[in-house]
């Protein structure tokens, strides 16, 4: 695919969560899911999606105003407005405490169930993997085993 | 759905209102300079070419000694032409000094334009020109004393052939103040002693589709009548070679390109520093533009993104500057003109080529940089912009440093680091020094110029004759015009030659070749034609169709115009005149000779007040230059070392936590860029007088002289001076934002 494909492939089907929030400074939370709202032809619908993510009370807020958590929700609920296909999460929880992170996760396997999406999380939490249907472990850039998860865990129960 | 990304406009504008307040000003400044004075250029310059149409200007004039027989006038009008008498009465002392031209009616040719009251009317009226007027605080109803006539003032008006006030076409500036021109009823005018009269007869071709050429030798065929009826031509001019007339409308359109391009170069420089500041932002939203690369944002959408505010502020400034430049500006601007040139009233006209140049073309070399920039950087991958790793091209190993102290290793580390804004910074100096420059510069070298003309010309008076008599005490020259080419325009210029004694004890600072077809030239002549001595210049007298080739000896020290020197009989031998030829006098003292035989008085006030002139008519015009290029420099130092300490934030932060002091990270940061801008500065003074010098060399192919490039060491002290108390003031802008830099900045960053 060249650059322009690509772009169209990663607008319509992909979305992103990063370690760090990279959220949009001085936009409001509602308004940073919004700016992925605008590029699907029929995204979620927010107000819902700000409940589902436990964030509506906060959606007039700026980033700088909430904790990692709740700026990672945000962050989550902007990769999923689109509704997209595959939802790619780079350490999804590298930047947030056991309890947070545990939410986080939660949350993630809420919506995997809500909007039946494929998630490919990437960790080096050995926990995480628990909670997947499908594994592959990689070691320096070569996949050493590939396995599926016959019995996923809840999120809720994971313990590291 | 409208972008939500559009919502940080007005939230970015908001948060770094000093930045867009300061380029909006900027450009608003520059675009009220342009448009206002390109709006009044070009609208007077549309008022006088009506005008001049309108108010039938004359083809040409000549005086002769004696009112012409009425036999020679209809042998002239068979040359197709209509011929008007134009007399005018000289009056001297005028307001102690000054030379008024009262001239007789004007009905069919070179008709006066009215201002205010009305044409004069019966014996005691007169009409007098609007900037003489002004010069000289005379009023409607006012009583004037001319030639010991008293008339009322009954208007104001401007003529055709005078919309510059040039007393002798030789002079190389305007004279405003020394000079002026009135109107009077034939009645009135019949008052006049005849001893003041001269009899002026300007001539308009019935065919108004002649070319120069066919002019030229249409008025050869004129002046060969009058010589061929034993007439005394004194002074025959063409409109073209006539400064009162000419001299506008060429100037007119020449201001407006160097003005064009001054504002082309500021709008280049303003579209750099948003740029600067936009890579700056682009590098501090490395992670956000990745995030949205990644979501599927395309590249044009982020570009437009980013490129939408500086252009929007651009547009804003666009517009305000265009609405003031053609409301409140047209005065002060009008007044440039209207101080200096005797116009017909304005009339303001809405000019299509004009508001292009201040609003296309400013918009357009704004959105061309910027694009670039933009697409340029926006072109990196999305993964690029994750790792913050925005540089082109790879840079492997940091850029290896001498074993300098720290402190000095760490200020080229940041001068590395900020080349962009640094550079975007030496040519805003570069170019507000400049103007700074020439506002400040141009007097002293006014000055300067006056006072070589004043210490070389050695003589006080110079008669010019209607017929040759004898007179005591003055050394007899003969004096005549001719043309050679000038390099720079491939036009010819006129020079004017002096047939002097051998033995002068007037011209006594060169020696006078005895040799035929031998001169010394003047200095001017020298370095404004670039002549050395022993070349050989071929001389043109467009009147009699005749070229003479001669060898330049010497160069003498004159600067007063574009001077030959040769002796008196050769002159004479090569313009095939008597031996003994001559027409006029130079002396020490006023000769004693009757007023009737004189055709032109000039003493040494009158070679100097016409070069005095010049700052007079550019005083309004130094003043707005030197108020814009302080502006300028202000806020180009703010904007672009305000960016090393933005870009630094987080570090300077650090630097706090480790316990750096306040003294200490001035030193490391603002020290760098006061280092820069003083470097800067003076750097760029060489550069700025090169320039300079250029420009001069294009004003001198304007004049019928040469300025010669000074410049006294105050001006580059004051210019250093002002570019130092202008940092100095905005540093502590800075000092202040780099205190209010919290330490928890440091310490809340997770990358």
């Amino acid at each position: 695919m060249n650059e322009k494909e690509l772009t169209q492939y990663r607008r319509n089907h992909l979305g992103f969560v990063f370690q760090f929030y990279n959220l949009v400074p001085n936009l409001t939370l509602k308004e940073n899911i919004e700016v992925c709202a605008y590029l699907s032809k029929n995204p979620l619908e927010i107000d819902e999606l700000l409940k589902t993510l436990g964030l509506y009370e906060h959606k007039d807020k700026l980033p700088s105003q909430l904790s990692g958590g709740q700026q990672q929700r945000c962050a989550i609920g902007r990769a999923l407005v689109k509704n997209p296909s595959v939802l790619l999460c780079d350490e999804p929880t590298g930047a947030l405490d056991y309890q947070t992170s545990k939410e986080i996760l939660s949350l993630i396997e809420e919506i995997n169930k809500k909007y039946s999406n494929t998630i490919i999380i990437v960790t080096h939490n050995d926990a995480i993997k628990n909670i997947a249907n499908h594994v592959l472990r990689m070691r320096e850039g070569v996949i050493v085993s590939d396995y599926v998860n016959e019995n996923p865990i809840p999120a809720g129960l994971l313990e590291w | 759905m409208r972008n939500p990304l559009n919502k940080r406009y007005l939230r970015e504008l908001k948060k770094n209102a000093g930045r867009y307040i300061c380029t909006f000003l900027l450009l608003v400044t520059t675009i009220i300079l342009g448009s206002g004075f390109l709006c009044v250029m070009e609208s007077a310059k549309y008022s006088l070419d009506e005008y001049l149409i309108e108010n039938k200007v004359e083809d040409g004039y000549f005086e002769a000694a004696f009112p012409l027989e009425d036999k020679i006038k209809s042998k002239l009008e068979e040359e197709d032409i209509v011929l008007c008498d134009n007399f005018y009465s000289t009056a001297e002392e005028f307001n102690g000094g000054t030379k008024v031209y009262i001239f007789n009616e004007r009905s069919e040719m070179n008709i006066p334009a009215l201002f205010e009251g009305s044409l004069p009317a019966g014996k005691n009226e007169i009409a007098v020109d609007r900037l003489f007027a002004e010069n000289h605080n005379i009023k409607v109803g006012d009583s004037l004393e001319l030639n010991k006539i008293k008339f009322t003032v009954s208007g104001t008006i401007s003529l055709p052939d005078y919309s510059s006030l040039f007393l002798s076409n030789q002079d190389l500036v305007m004279n405003t103040t020394g000079f002026g021109v009135c109107v009077v009823s034939n009645e009135g005018f019949a008052g006049f002693e005849e001893s003041t009269v001269t009899y002026r007869y300007s001539y308009c071709h019935n065919d108004r589709n002649l070319s120069d050429k066919e002019k030229v030798e249409a008025a050869n065929r004129i002046r060969k009548i009058l010589v061929g009826n034993g007439l005394n031509v004194q002074d025959f001019l063409i409109a073209k070679d006539n400064q009162s007339i000419s001299f506008l409308p060429n100037d007119m359109g020449k201001d407006g390109p160097i003005m064009e391009v001054l504002i082309y170069i500021l709008v280049v420089i303003i579209a750099f520093v948003f740029a600067v500041l936009s890579a700056h932002t682009i590098e501090e939203e490395a992670s956000i533009i990745s995030t949205l690369r990644s979501m599927g944002y395309k590249k044009a959408e982020l570009v437009l993104h980013y490129i939408a505010l500086p252009i929007i502020v651009t547009f804003l400034a666009l517009v305000a500057g265009n609405a003031l430049g053609y409301t409140v500006m047209i005065e002060p601007f009008k007044r440039i003109y209207y101080k200096s040139y005797c116009l017909p009233p304005l009339t303001v006209k809405f000019n299509q080529v004009a508001f292009i140049k201040t609003t296309i073309i400013p918009i357009v070399i704004m959105i061309v940089i910027n694009l670039l920039l933009l697409v340029n950087k926006m072109s990196l991958s999305p993964h690029r912009f994750l790792r913050k790793d925005l540089k082109k091209r790879k840079q492997k190993k940091a850029a290896k440093l001498p074993n300098f102290k720290f402190i000095n290793r760490f200020r080229i580390r940041v001068i590395l680091q900020n080349k962009g804004s640094y550079l975007v910074l030496f040519f805003g100096i570069f170019l507000s020094s400049f103007l700074l420059m020439f506002g400040i510069g141009l007097k002293p070298l006014m000055d300067y110029y006056v006072d070589t003309i004043d210490d070389t010309i050695p003589y006080e008076y110079q008669h010019i004759l209607k017929v040759p008599v004898e007179a005591k005490g003055g050394e007899k020259v003969l004096i005549y015009s001719l043309e050679t080419e000038y390099y720079l325009t491939k036009d010819n210029v006129k020079v004017t030659f002096y047939g002097v004694q051998e033995d002068s004890d007037i011209f006594n600072d060169f020696k006078i070749p005895r040799e035929e077809n031998h001169i010394v030239v003047s200095d001017s002549f020298a370095k404004k034609l670039k002549v050395n001595v022993g070349d050989e210049i071929i001389f043109e007298d467009t009147v009699y169709e005749k070229k003479y080739s001669l060898v330049v000896d010497e160069i003498c020290p004159y600067t007063n115009n574009l001077g030959v020197y040769m002796s008196i009989n050769n002159l004479c031998r090569l313009l095939e005149k008597d031996t003994g030829t001559f027409n006029s006098y130079v002396s020490q003292k006023k000769l004693d000779i009757d007023d009737a035989y004189i055709a032109k008085f000039m003493n040494r006030s009158d070679f100097l007040g016409a070069a005095k002139q010049v700052m007079i008519s550019f005083g309004n015009v130094i003043a707005i230059i030197n108020v814009f290029s302080v502006f300028a420099y202000l806020v180009l130092m703010y904007l672009l070392t305000k960016i090393v300490i933005d870009k630094n934030s987080l570090y300077i932060s650090f630097m706090k936590v480790f316990g750096y002091e306040k003294k200490e990270i001035r030193k490391l940061y603002l020290d760098t860029s006061a280092i820069v801008v003083l470097i800067s500065l003076l750097v760029c003074l060489p550069l700025e007088a090169n320039l300079f010098k250029m420009i001069l060399v294009y004003i001198s192919s304007l004049i019928e002289g040469y300025m010669d490039f000074y410049l006294p060491v105050s001006v580059y002290v004051k210019i250093v001076l002002v570019g130092v108390i202008a940092y100095f003031g905005i540093n502590a802008l800075h000092l202040g934002k780099v205190r209010r830099i919290p330490m928890n900045e440091a310490l809340k960053n997770r990358e």
